[in-house]
């Protein structure tokens, strides 16, 4: 049987898929990957199925690991069942992994390897990481998925109720985690690179926002310091929210903040008395009672997750469909 | 009358109000069961809250204009939708200072602060029965109405940074119980030794939206009992 050995843990590696759904009615975060492309892209490249959530029958897709800032050190044990039913090669065949999202320039025994692309990987083999060059987050996926238990649909870590991943924690020294079962497609088109499209995270366009239910609470000039700041991201950030630094923003009224406490999405911009943006992201609360002046678009999502403290940020507003 | 609002590309609200009312919240309950009942393909999740209904969907799959035709065209059946009979749930508490633990650390003062007894604090918090608005803020936390404005006090200035799971609490004109142990500002009162959340049980949650509960006094020996009871329910 295959397994990852964690020699290090980084500064904050979590079990990630595309989250737990269906629960957000008891107050039930959805968590998952902040980065949800590079989630994808990661598990397609090693053969993994991916999920679409949905309220019916959900399969969650593959688990894999999201790194924050500093990567971890990963030990690689054991042979996947390919290789035990052949005993063909020399050294065993453990798995197949693919590396998406920050750069934080990966190695396999020292030597540098390439993201986006799936690498096999030996028993005995150690993935290390030299260090961050770009983005915040990076995913690495395995052949068949970390073999975690499911809790409420999903292998999702949601650090707050302890819950999923290994423990409801993140991954420390000593940590062994079982790869899934799986039929390796990757590795069975090996000679054939699979290329896919690498997200561009280093561009300064701004970020897509659609105006959110209490846009109106913001007057003229509100609205004018929210798309011309560029704001940056506190180092309070967190899974829950980006927290923003800048201009604050100007609102109507003195209770103009408040709302009654409802429902928010992957995205919304909340407006809290201090007048500084928080974007709610994967492990965001389900409802909160602040303004909800915009909406991230899920397409630039992955943009904003893989912004860290200091990076800037800026917004633009899109068209969207005006009901009432 | 429902207003519909974009959140994003990825969900929907519908709003039926703007206050919190037990109609307004019993139309939302009403909308929730009937989208339910369609089955709409894309929708991945439903938050319903006090006057609002957030249906989240996968932009890959449908769209806001899409869902919004879907949901207007079955605004006109929703009065007609029968919601089931709220359930009464009772939770247990101990109230006050008890054990080694103190698990109602503020309770006196809450009395002081409305001059009342502890006993008469513990005796108006235990005698309404509480409307489940919705849940929200960590996993399980239920949003109550129909506090007795008598015991009302506002939150701690500076916020407890460990609140264990289980505590009964009061914010303002609030009352509420902490599922899981979090950070947090409210004048404790006292703790349950029910389990509101807890994902290796089904049904996970204690409660649902539209559900009641009142709270019961219990005694040390009571509530050590319903702790051992219950360790024995997860193990077996």
């Amino acid at each position: 049987m295959a397994e990852i050995i964690i020699e290090k843990g980084g500064m904050l590696t979590t079990i990630q898929d595309s989250g737990r759904h269906g629960y957000q009615r008891f107050g039930m975060p959805v968590s998952g990957a902040m980065d949800l492309l590079s989630l994808q892209i990661a598990n397609t490249l090693v053969g993994n199925p991916c999920d679409e959530p949905s309220l019916v029958g959900n399969i969650p897709g593959a688990a894999a690991l999201e790194a924050t800032l500093v990567g971890p050190e990963i030990l690689f044990v054991g042979a996947s069942e390919e290789t035990s039913a052949s005993f063909s090669s020399p050294t065993l065949f453990c798995t197949t992994i693919a590396i998406t999202g920050a750069d934080m320039q990966p190695c396999i025994n020292g030597k540098p390897i390439q993201m986006y692309t799936p690498i096999k990987v030996m028993s005995g083999d150690r993935l290390t990481f030299l260090g961050l060059k770009t983005g915040c987050r990076t995913y690495i996926a395995f052949a068949g998925g970390l073999n975690v238990p499911l809790v409420m649909g999903s292998r999702s870590t949601y650090l707050r109720a302890k819950i999923g991943g290994l423990e409801g924690r993140a991954l420390k020294t000593g940590d062994v985690i079982p790869l899934g079962s799986f039929t390796n497609l990757a590795d069975k088109n090996s000679s054939q690179k699979i290329t896919c499209e690498i997200p561009d995270y280093q561009t300064n366009r701004p970020i897509r926002i659609i105006p959110g239910p209490e846009i109106k609470r913001l007057d003229f000039e509100g609205i004018r310091t929210f798309l011309t700041t560029e704001y940056t991201v506190s180092a309070n950030s967190d899974r829950m929210g980006l927290r923003l630094g800048g201009q604050p923003i100007h609102i109507k009224g003195t209770k103009g903040h408040d709302i009654i406490s409802s429902g928010i999405s992957f995205g919304t911009i909340q407006l809290p008395g201090n007048g500084l943006p928080i974007i709610l992201m994967a492990d965001r609360q389900t409802t909160g009672g602040y303004a909800r002046i915009a909406n991230v678009l899920t397409d630039d999502l992955p943009r904003v997750a893989q912004l860290k403290p200091g990076d800037k940020i800026n917004f633009v507003e899109v068209p969207h469909i005006h009901t009432n | 009358m429902l207003k519909y609002f974009p959140s994003g590309d990825s969900a929907l609200i519908v709003k039926a109000g703007d206050q919190i009312s037990v109609e307004i919240n019993q139309t939302i309950r009403r909308l929730l069961a009937r989208v339910e009942m369609e089955r709409i393909s894309g929708i991945t999740d439903f938050i319903p809250s006090y006057n609002e209904l957030m249906v989240c969907f996968n932009p890959s799959v449908t769209d806001f204009r899409k869902l919004l035709d879907t949901i207007r065209s079955l605004e006109p059946t929703i009065a007609d939708i029968q919601l089931p009979p709220s359930a009464l749930i009772e939770v247990p508490v101990l109230y006050g200072e008890n054990l080694s633990d103190n698990f109602g650390p503020d309770l006196e003062d809450v009395a002081r602060f409305n001059k009342l007894t502890v006993d008469e604090v513990i005796q108006i918090h235990s005698s309404v029965t509480y409307l489940v608005y919705m849940l929200g803020f960590t996993p399980g936390f239920c949003y109550l109405g129909g506090m007795d404005s008598r015991i009302a006090m506002p939150r701690k200035e500076t916020p407890r940074l460990k609140i264990p799971e289980g505590s009964v609490g009061i914010a303002d004109q609030q009352t509420g119980i902490y599922p899981i142990e979090s950070p947090g500002g409210w004048q404790l009162i006292g703790k349950t030794p029910l389990k509101l959340f807890d994902p290796n049980r089904k049904p996970e949650f204690l409660f649902e939206i539209g559900d009641t509960l009142r709270f019961k006094p219990i005694s040390e020996t009571e509530y050590i009992k319903l702790i051992q009871e219950q360790a024995k329910q997860t193990s077996s």
